[in-house]
């Protein structure tokens, strides 16, 4: 009985400060500003809003309409931009990204996710990879046009 | 801490760079294991221990650019081997992407019948506490070995389907009884991307009531070790879960109902829920509460008469995405129908109710 009321106070107790940012976290949705330049080989896409971008890098597109099959590249840890791509493509932090990942491919709902240690990187693999899509830093130097998919606002 | 960032998603990913033709293959090996340390108080007495828990391989691998394998290969506890640990094979499955959304998966599966058995089953680190639910020590099919359509992430609600067909509850991985296979339709919506709410339905004819390796991890099985009832048995299960983990406040809601129709006993109606809510505090830390029940009517004949109850609160810590710690302290009950129904032909339902007090930690890992 002691405990079930210890239970019931701390459930009350944990509750009521989330309660606020909870509703505004829902509210804001996607956050304005975007740092990023999407690049992408072989998916005949010239441009993708933040939402579908979102999902992309949530795991949820798999087959591009090329039928190319998605490669998600994700900066690793040892990349510099990690937490803000974290934060600006998933809303989420590094760790929840971390964790995200790790739980859907356990799940056998999405393909492994490929790291990259740098935008320069990045570029490199999307470029010689089909169907792989990344994000790097819009001041990284030598962006292929060819590759650049421009986010609707 | 960020070596083993690193290890994540570096060397953790094993970018088996095998270009068959334009295609690279990815390939994903994880580790996943645990490590408790227990103190019971129950019927006056009082136990510590430390115990080694599941440890679990896991195999994700893009064969091509429409086919991938998944493979989870679990060693684990049990008394009944020599060195007290066996192997077992969890899942090993390939799955063909048709489209974007679509997909047939051929193999064994964790049953999509739940959120938990979907997302966590065997990776401690993905728990949100301590123990899996009651149910999935008796009711949940946790696993089924067969063919599964699926299709995720459907329109605006994210509508998702699993629909399956394979051995059920009573077969092992080799064989299965008659001709009747087990059936299972999922459906699921995320209307936001931290809320998924779904509901099946699973149906399996036994033409001979039997307790396969489908049916449960548990090591001390509810069935009575003689006298077991073996004739034929119609086993349907409803769940419905709800579930909101988002960075800030996790909630889980699992619902199961059962009935297991017999012709001698009719059919036997059984319930186990199981509630979960944690609020993160910082980055690293949730504190959380749980409770847990689950119970067997008097006339089941395949589970058998059963009602236990669990309430708890433990703090999770995140050291990293791939480490954590839970400590939990919780109260167990159970009503001692279950030996009455063993030794006898007796239902008599108002046996003793037992308490039992635990204080647990777990150190859960995934490399």
């Amino acid at each position: 009985m002691l405990i079930s009321r210890f239970c019931l106070l701390l459930a009350a107790a944990t509750l009521l400060p989330s309660w606020r940012p909870l509703a505004a976290q829902v509210a804001a949705g996607v956050p304005a500003p975007f740092d990023f330049v999407v690049v992408a080989n072989g998916t005949d896409l010239s441009e993708v809003s933040v939402p579908e971008l979102r999902r992309i890098f949530r795991g949820e597109q798999s087959i591009w309409p090329t039928k190319q099959p998605v490669t998600v590249v994700l900066p690793s840890a040892r990349a510099d931009f990690t937490d803000l791509f974290a934060r600006q493509a998933l809303g989420m932090t590094r760790a929840a990204m971390q964790r995200y990942w790790l739980a859907i491919v356990f799940q056998g709902r999405a393909n492994p996710p490929v790291p990259q240690d740098s935008a320069a990187e990045v570029l490199a693999y999307v470029q010689r990879t089909p169907g792989a899509v990344g994000l790097v830093p819009a001041a990284t130097p030598g962006i292929p046009k060819s590759l650049v998919i421009r986010v609707k606002n | 801490m960020r070596l083993i960032g690193l290890l994540f998603l570096g060397s953790a990913v094993v970018a088996a760079a095998g270009r068959a033709g334009a295609q690279t293959r990815q390939t994903q090996v994880n580790g996943f294991g645990h490590v408790e340390l227990t103190g019971n108080r129950e019927a006056g007495a009082t136990d510590a221990y430390f115990s080694l828990g599941e440890h679990s391989l896991f195999i994700a691998s893009s064969l091509s650019s429409r086919i991938s394998f998944l493979g989870e290969y679990v060693v684990r506890f049990n008394g009944a081997s020599a060195t007290n640990y066996l192997p077992s094979i969890e899942r090993s499955l390939v799955k063909f992407s048709y489209s974007n959304k679509h997909a047939v998966t051929v193999g064994k599966v964790h049953t999509p019948a739940n959120y938990w058995n979907d997302s966590f089953h065997h990776g401690r680190l993905f728990f949100p506490v301590i123990d899996r639910p009651l149910a999935f020590s008796h009711l949940v099919p946790l696993h089924m070995l067969g063919v599964q359509m699926q299709g995720q992430n459907l329109g605006r609600a994210r509508f998702g389907y699993d629909v399956m067909v394979g051995n059920g509850i009573g077969s092992s991985d080799a064989s299965a009884k008659g001709t009747s296979p087990s059936s299972l339709v999922a459906l699921h919506v995320k209307p936001h991307e931290n809320l998924r709410l779904g509901a099946s339905y699973y149906y399996d004819h036994m033409s001979k009531n039997a307790y396969g390796t489908h049916s449960g991890h548990t090591t001390a099985p509810s069935r009575p070790t003689t006298g077991f009832y073996s004739g034929p048995l119609t086993f349907q299960l409803a769940s419905a879960s709800a579930a909101w983990f988002s960075e800030r406040v996790e909630l889980l809601n699992e619902f199961s109902y059962n009935v297991s129709g017999t012709d001698s006993l009719g059919g036997a109606r059984n319930v186990a829920n199981f509630v979960y809510l944690g609020v993160r505090l910082g980055e690293h830390g949730v504190p959380y509460v749980f409770g847990d029940l689950i119970h067997v009517a008097d006339n089941d004949l395949h589970v058998y008469p059963l009602e236990k109850r669990k309430i708890g609160v433990g703090y999770r810590y995140d050291f990293t995405p791939l480490v954590n710690i839970k400590a939990q302290v919780e109260r167990r009950s159970e009503r001692n129908v279950h030996d009455d129904h063993m030794n006898s032909t007796s239902t008599d339902r108002h046996g003793h109710l037992t308490h039992a007090f635990g204080l647990r930690v777990q150190l859960a890992y995934g490399f």
